[in-house]
């Protein structure tokens, strides 16, 4: 398998083999967080499709490095978008039970955060982020970035699935308490 | 707050977060895999030692609950008497034991210079002095829900060895036993 560099290369040569070596190193990272999102094979390979598109328009002139990263977050939004276009009723994924687990934590009638911009809240997330230890970031971004289960996140950092759950319980309360320390929840 | 809104907040953190949870090399794995590893050695030791203890409480180790003996008869006696200790036998009973001259003549003419005794340390003069085959009658009834050997009234040759120092034989090998005509 090439490296980052040389698929890079080959987007800047407008070489259609950088979109086959993309998808043979990363293709099956990116149809999983889709899939995750969407719980549909067929939305998901679209939604990748669209990124790979995504990418080949972006580089040149973008040299992201890493190159995972940078697609995954293309391919995170553009399941997201195709998330929120489904009808309500027909949502149903690991996404789904992700975020009605954080919402159990953060819904409160009486906030403020209507008038935060999602890139304030994201600091906030950030700051709240960096008081975890590396592990428990790992498994909240898992969890909440990503949409991985808890089975798929206890085999990932080594842990049982019991002390995922129960780690992920814990970190949501925390952030609730800190959310409340910011005053981003009343 | 709803979980739209912390979503899309999630979509805007910078890289690096995604980064490690992209990269992360578990620390766990290591430990993790290790204890599994060490429980299956220890699953697969403990089979191991129940199928040897299983073997031993069958006799299979030694075909022969034999008791060296300055004479060679007597150490035939007892690996055949020690026949009954097998859980698979139901009886035994010993017609004759004798040791046979003629074929211990033929076997040492056999292995004398052979690959096999010279594998075994056997000179010839070891063989001349320190080997007899030792013929055996006996009765013997076995538990065929627990053996598939031949039951009956039995002959066999025993051969046996002589330690040099203690003067005990001991059985090295034996023919497979042959039905005989019961007496």
């Amino acid at each position: 398998m090439i490296d980052d560099e040389k698929i890079i290369e080959l987007f800047f040569e407008r070489s259609e083999q950088a979109i086959r070596e993309l998808d043979a190193k990363y293709g099956k990272v990116c149809h999983k967080l889709s899939y995750n999102i969407l719980s549909s094979r067929q939305d998901a390979e679209e939604c990748v499709n669209d990124a790979y598109l995504g990418v080949w328009n972006a580089i040149p002139p973008a040299k992201p490095d890493p190159l995972l990263t940078y697609l995954c977050k293309i391919v995170r939004n553009i399941s997201l978008n195709a998330y929120y276009r489904k009808d309500a009723a027909k949502r149903s994924s690991r996404c789904t039970a992700a975020m009605e687990e954080i919402e159990d934590r953060i819904a409160s009638p009486n906030t403020v955060e209507a008038e935060i911009e999602a890139k304030e809240l994201s600091r906030i997330i950030e700051v709240f982020l960096d008081t975890l230890s590396a592990e428990n970031r790992v498994i909240f971004m898992r969890r909440y970035w990503f949409a991985d289960s808890y089975t798929d996140i206890a085999v990932f950092v080594g842990l049982s699935e019991k002390n995922v759950s129960v780690r992920l319980s814990r970190i949501r309360r925390k952030l609730r308490q800190y959310l409340i320390e910011r005053e981003v929840l009343i | 707050m709803n979980a739209r809104q912390f979503t899309e907040a999630m979509s805007e953190l910078d890289d690096r977060y995604v980064t490690e949870a992209l990269s992360y090399e578990c620390p766990h794995t290591s430990k993790a895999s290790s204890k599994k590893l060490v429980i299956l050695i220890a699953a697969i030791v403990a089979v191991l030692a129940l199928c040897g203890f299983t073997a031993h409480e069958l006799g299979l180790f030694d075909r022969w609950f034999q008791k060296p003996s300055a004479d060679p008869t007597q150490t035939v006696q007892s690996a055949i008497e020690g026949q009954a200790d097998k859980v698979y036998t139901i009886c035994v009973r010993i017609d004759e034991i004798k040791v046979d001259e003629d074929e211990t003549a033929r076997v040492v003419k056999m292995y004398a210079g052979s690959e096999l005794a010279g594998s075994r340390g056997w000179t010839d003069d070891y063989l001349s002095e320190h080997f007899v085959v030792v013929l055996a009658k006996y009765y013997v009834e076995y538990d065929h829900t627990k053996t598939f050997l031949d039951d009956g009234c039995m002959e066999q040759y025993f051969y046996l060895t002589q330690d040099a120092r203690s003067g005990k034989w001991t059985i090295v090998d034996n023919t497979s036993p042959s039905t005989r005509v019961s007496p």
